[in-house]
């Protein structure tokens, strides 16, 4: 068989693969949008939520108007598609500036945090797991895993007021709250990566066990190869993949537990920034703080996907290092 | 019937596998929390908003006169012991009632996917996809600010966090079990659909659910007493966990213990469940033999 043809054929399945992907993607946005918009407007008359009790009928009218509140929930679900593709959300309701201006305020801030307690959970997990595979049934493995489970079980509120506890107020070495200086990064970023190195380290364990166990590393191991070849060439790449789509379910559970460690820590970010809204039932806030949310869960598993191709030796386009 | 037959297989593996200790140990914390929320108002010494304001921050073990606070008092001067206990009830009722919301709608989803096929499962694939997509406290946060809060939102929102994972799971093992033989030659001998749904794929199926609810009770538990330490869950005067956490959260140079007791016991218990989960994976769950995770 000519390689050419081969290697066309297979960026053809790749693309058709993506072109779903992509496709699925914005089905999935528009349906957690159409969820958020219905679950929202129909909790009751913003207008009377948030005006003062006593305030006249024509001044509620007037807001109503201003917010768009007075037309059908169909005419405004239509708008509401439009807006968003215009980027544009509404207006806080708490400080009258535009919603997503808030939401990409807050979203940076997020972004360090979770950046930084993901690469505390990889630099942790991954290396704790595979070592743990290697040692499989020995105390070393026990060891570990019974940390990793720990690490799974603690809640994140919990751990971040243990850490603030001896941190802060016994050792004084680092701040509890406010995101001014490098300083204030250390607490909320462990509290919300050790956890998740805890995960990381459990399922990468899995499927490092999983991998080893494989006739291929045998083979490997038979033609002769060093522990550190098999490990790269040959065990790293399949495992890498189920910790990948893993990875992929996580970014939620880095969301979430950023809310938490954000109200926490009062570090000014996207979780902190929902939690309060959600106090002062800010409605076009909390609308952009969730969909800003989903954008980035359907973003970030789109980007797993396209690395999985990137990483999984059977869809290696290449085909230099299929096994 | 169901119940004897998993209570069989229970008591046979616990005879057949050498049960470790640590499981033992989560077996008898659990049992503890579950006869503590069933017998809260026998058990604690008083009553959970009973304020001795001469008393306020007292110390584990602190005793006047015919009072006495194993664990302490907080900033009212409520005992923490009693505090505790009524806020095990309370959490684990929540969390019981979420995940048996939750579990039911999944499972009744994942039936109606798997054996409608077609519109059906498109439709409720697509709605498994978007709750996948949404971070559960993002969307529960949403919920409760607009919903207003009250005890049965509440439990609606916490059953939010895992109803797609039920979906998912039976709708896989319905339409495999719909490939095999036995359910084959049933559908040969002419047996209703509904018949061969309850009366032979459910029991089928029912191990692998049972190991799904126990895995996923952790995420729950996390979940109410997330939003209750946030202030947005269970409202004073109520007691929760989480709540205890978050008010304990202020007095934490002075008093710590009134935020460390509550949070070791919500660790304890979500550690006891994701041991005591990951146990029976691993021994009961047929769908991990062969083809993998």
């Amino acid at each position: 068989m000519d390689v050419g043809i081969g290697e066309r054929a297979m960026i053809s399945r790749v693309s058709a693969f993506l072109g779903q992907r992509i496709f699925r993607s914005m089905i999935t946005l528009l349906i957690a949008v159409t969820i958020v918009f219905f679950l929202l407007r129909t909790a009751g008359d913003p207008a009377s939520i948030l005006l003062p009790p006593e305030t006249p009928g024509d001044v509620k009218d007037a807001y109503r108007t201003l917010w768009g509140l007075d037309r059908s929930l169909f005419e405004q679900y239509v708008d509401y598609l439009i807006a968003i593709i215009h980027g544009d959300l509404g207006i806080s309701f708490a400080d009258s500036r535009p919603a997503t201006t808030i939401v990409l305020q807050a979203l940076p801030k997020s972004l360090l945090l979770g950046g930084t307690a993901l690469s505390i959970g990889l630099c942790l997990g991954l290396p704790l797991g595979v070592f743990a595979a290697m040692k499989h049934n020995t105390l070393i493995d026990r060891a570990v895993m019974a940390v990793a489970i720990s690490g799974y079980a603690i809640p994140v509120f919990f751990l971040g007021i243990l850490l603030i506890l001896e941190f802060s107020l016994r050792l004084r070495w680092l701040p509890s709250a406010g995101s001014a200086t490098w300083a204030h990064l250390v607490l909320p970023a462990f509290t919300l990566g050790l956890p998740l190195s805890g995960r990381i380290a459990r399922f990468s364990r899995t499927a490092a066990l999983e991998v080893l166990g494989r006739p291929y590393i045998r083979t490997a191991k038979a033609k002769g190869l060093g522990q550190f070849m098999v490990l790269s060439r040959h065990a790293a790449p399949n495992a890498a993949v189920p910790v990948l789509m893993f990875l992929g379910i996580e970014i939620g559970s880095i969301l979430s537990g950023g809310a938490v460690t954000e109200s926490i820590f009062g570090w000014p970010g996207l979780g902190r920034l929902l939690v309060d809204s959600a106090y002062n039932r800010d409605l076009p806030v909390v609308q952009s703080a969730i969909l800003c949310a989903t954008l980035i869960m359907v973003l970030a598993n789109f980007f797993v996907d396209l690395m999985h191709f990137g990483i999984d030796p059977r869809l290696s386009i290449s085909g230099t290092t299929s096994k | 019937m169901m119940a004897a037959q998993i209570g069989n297989r229970i008591a046979g593996a616990v005879r057949r596998f050498r049960v470790p200790w640590t499981i033992r140990l989560a077996g008898v914390w659990l049992l503890c929390m579950v006869i503590i929320s069933l017998f809260a108002p026998w058990i604690a010494p008083y009553s959970y908003a009973e304020q001795h304001l001469q008393f306020r921050f007292a110390l584990t073990g602190d005793s006047h006169g015919d009072l006495t606070f194993f664990l302490g008092t907080d900033h009212l001067g409520r005992d923490i012991l009693s505090r505790i206990i009524y806020a095990i009830r309370t959490s684990i009722f929540i969390a019981l009632a979420g995940t048996t919301v939750g579990a039911f709608v999944g499972v009744t989803l994942g039936f109606i996917a798997a054996r409608f096929r077609g519109f059906a499962d498109h439709a409720i694939m697509m709605a498994v996809d978007a709750q996948a997509s949404l971070p559960p406290l993002f969307l529960a946060l949403g919920f409760l600010a607009f919903f207003g809060n009250n005890i049965i939102i509440f439990i609606l929102v916490v059953s939010l966090d895992g109803w797609e994972r039920y979906t998912r799971l039976v709708r896989g093992l319905v339409k495999s079990e719909q490939q095999s033989d036995y359910i084959r030659a049933v559908e040969g001998l002419g047996a209703r659909p509904r018949r061969v749904l309850f009366a032979h794929i459910l029991p089928n199926i029912v191990a692998s659910l049972v190991v799904q609810v126990t895995l996923n009770f952790p995420s729950t538990i996390l979940l109410e007493t997330s939003l209750s330490f946030l202030g947005l869950g269970i409202q004073p005067p109520g007691t929760s966990l989480g709540l205890m956490l978050g008010e304990g959260r202020r007095y934490l140079l002075n008093a710590p213990w009134i935020a460390v007791y509550p949070g070791s016991v919500i660790l304890l218990t979500t550690l006891s469940i994701c041991l005591l989960g990951d146990w029976a994976r691993d021994h009961f769950d047929p769908t991990l033999n062969g083809s993998g995770s």
